[in-house]
């Protein structure tokens, strides 16, 4: 009858060892374990024909409120955001559009009703879907995580920064 | 003792066996990794060994290369037209637009009315109702329609066609709109049409009154569009049409089927939204008509208005102001002053604001001395907008009216006004 029991108490101490042994080691600084957010860029991404290798923020935001409606190749923009509610879009209306849901809705509601504004931006529910949208339609315009983006679309410079660049102004906050 | 002995024995075995499993188990998935391993792919020859599953491998294989072969024929023939791009996944992959496309929104509003105007009851008033579509009939045409039900003072209803336009547009400096729209005199009349919701306070500024002074409706043509103007964010915009009819008050003002004379209104403004102010805009308009009303002799209109206009999410802040010029032929030259002021701000869902308007009608301006609107007309408003859905908001409004010849007016406006 002990045999099983020192086994299985082995065993345990085995799994408990394995298990600790697994864990990430303990952060040195402090502040880490502190929920502190942090930011990750959000890169500005259009399709791969699409010449434009740099924007500027004053572009960008006329771009997205719709003010400039074609590139300069004359290609359509096409305004690709995610839907209501995920951090992405919270960050485009925040730092590009300046403006709440509410808001945003409202501007485009508005703009169709004064003739300005013939369409409204494709909304997607996931960042693959952002990308695959990007890469069909050739004036398309976009965001996503750096993490998220892939080959099959073009990241672009926001004032001459990228992605990553301690000065680049589109940031999504990671909490 | 045997048992025990013969208990470990039978329990070794088991765990030998198991041992023996398990290695056999990994040998067999280390040698399937190693034959279905890429480089294996390209020696196929090495799999000949006998084996039937050689075969079924060799089969496979083969099958991936012509599926390969496949995908890089189609490649190669689609060109550059995204028409036949091939789409690599589910969503996001339906991205071409289907024409026509039709969006529809209506407008609406419900008025409650206390005034002290003699011949004027305290009433409930049905608003506008207002029905608007858009459709895209190609990349770059589309329409608009604006259709009003509402009720006049006989309490009858009638539609009405507010805008019909087919608008074409090349690219950002050049869009054409063909029917009937709202002319470009002024900022409020071109932001804002019949539904009462988009505008802050409850009703228009009375420079811009529907049936009011100004041509508010043309027929015709209108083109607009960009200025390459770096950060000053110049716009443009021309119009021709029929121009208004200025007549008695059961005569339509917009001249949609014809025309009061040859002569066609013209119109031409510029427009500035500098990048470094955002939500500033500020610009001028001249529009010029020959206007030909019965038993008149010809008289030309001009009409000059300028606007400085600061509207952010939190702040609003219009100004606008007109002059207009009739100068009946033979005679002397009569001018209109008009301008208003609008400042609001919001609070969360709170927007309260203040206007003052102030109008000045010569009493020998041929047009206006036949519709009872000379003399200085003027007055503040206070209100409160509060917009308790999204999509819906309630507002109430004060009005003082000091109007020449007629008793200072005090109005009251409670509305809820919608969209859908």
């Amino acid at each position: 009858m002990s045999r099983p029991i020192t086994a299985k108490v082995a065993v345990l101490t085995l799994l408990l060892w394995t298990g600790a042994a697994g864990q990430p080691a303990r952060p040195g600084n402090p502040d880490e374990s502190t929920s502190t957010p942090q930011e990750e860029p959000l890169a500005i991404i259009v399709n791969r024909k699409n010449p434009i290798e740099n924007i500027t923020f004053d572009d960008l935001r006329k771009l997205c409120l719709a003010e400039r409606k074609h590139w300069a190749d004359g290609r359509k923009v096409t305004l690709a955001l995610r839907e209501p509610g995920q951090a992405e879009r919270a960050a485009v209306l925040n730092q590009i559009y300046r403006m709440s849901e509410s808001e945003f809705t409202r501007h485009f509601l508005q703009g169709s009703f004064t003739g300005e504004l013939k369409t409204t931006p494709k909304e997607l529910a996931t960042a693959n879907g952002v990308r695959r949208f990007i890469f069909n339609v050739p004036g398309a315009i976009g965001f996503a995580r750096v993490s998220e983006v892939d080959d099959s679309v073009k990241v672009i410079r926001l004032d001459g920064h990228a992605a990553g660049d301690p000065e680049y102004k589109l940031k999504l906050p990671v909490p | 003792m045997k048992n025990n002995a013969v208990h470990r024995f039978q329990e070794a075995r088991w765990e030998l066996s198991l041992a023996a499993r398990s290695f056999i188990l990994a040998l067999l998935a280390g040698i399937a990794l190693w034959v279905t391993a890429p480089n294996s792919a390209a020696q196929p020859t090495n799999l000949s060994t006998g084996d039937p599953r050689d075969e079924l491998i060799r089969q496979l294989l083969q099958r991936v290369e012509g599926l390969e072969g496949e995908v890089k024929a189609m490649k190669s023939a689609a060109p550059n037209n995204p028409a036949r791009e091939v789409s690599i996944g589910s969503e996001g992959a339906d991205h071409r637009p289907r024409f026509p496309d039709l969006t529809f929104h209506g407008f609406g509003d419900l008025n409650y009315r206390f005034s002290d105007r003699a011949g004027q009851n305290n009433a409930f008033s049905l608003g506008q109702l207002d029905l608007f579509t858009t459709s895209r009939l190609a990349e770059n045409v589309s329409v608009l329609s604006e259709i009003v039900l509402s009720a006049g003072n006989d309490n009858k209803f009638s539609a009405s066609v507010e805008r019909l336009l087919l608008q074409y547009s090349a690219n950002d400096y050049f869009n054409l709109d063909m029917g009937r729209g709202h002319t470009s005199v002024g900022y409020y009349n071109t932001a804002y049409h019949h539904g009462s919701w988009f505008q802050t306070a409850a009703n228009r500024p009375f420079i811009f009154a529907f049936n009011g002074i100004l041509p508010i409706h043309y027929v015709g043509l209108s083109a607009n569009g960009r200025i390459p103007s770096g950060s000053l964010g110049l716009h443009y915009v021309t119009e021709v049409s029929n121009g208004r009819h200025y007549g008695p008050a059961t005569d339509a003002t917009t001249l949609s089927v014809t025309d009061d004379n040859d002569y066609k209104a013209v119109n031409a403004g510029l427009i500035a939204r500098p990048d470094w102010a955002p939500g500033l805009q500020f610009g001028i308009s001249a529009y010029h008509d020959w206007l030909t009303p019965a038993a008149s002799p010809r008289i030309d209109q001009t009409i000059v208005a300028a606007h400085a206009i600061y509207k952010t999410s939190k702040l609003e802040w219009l100004n606008e102001g007109l002059l207009l010029r009739h100068e009946a032929r033979g005679s002397a030259a009569h001018y209109t002053i008009a301008f208003y002021t609008q400042l609001a701000a919001r609070f969360g869902p709170f927007q309260p604001y203040l206007r003052y308007e102030y109008q000045n009608a010569p009493d020998q301006d041929p047009i206006f001395s036949k519709f009872g609107v000379i003399g200085v007309r003027q007055g503040p408003s206070v209100g409160l907008r509060y917009d308790f859905t999204d999509y819906a908001a309630f507002k109430v409004q004060y009005d003082y009216i000091q109007q020449a010849n007629r008793p200072d007016a005090n109005d009251l406006t409670v509305q809820v006004s919608f969209t859908f």
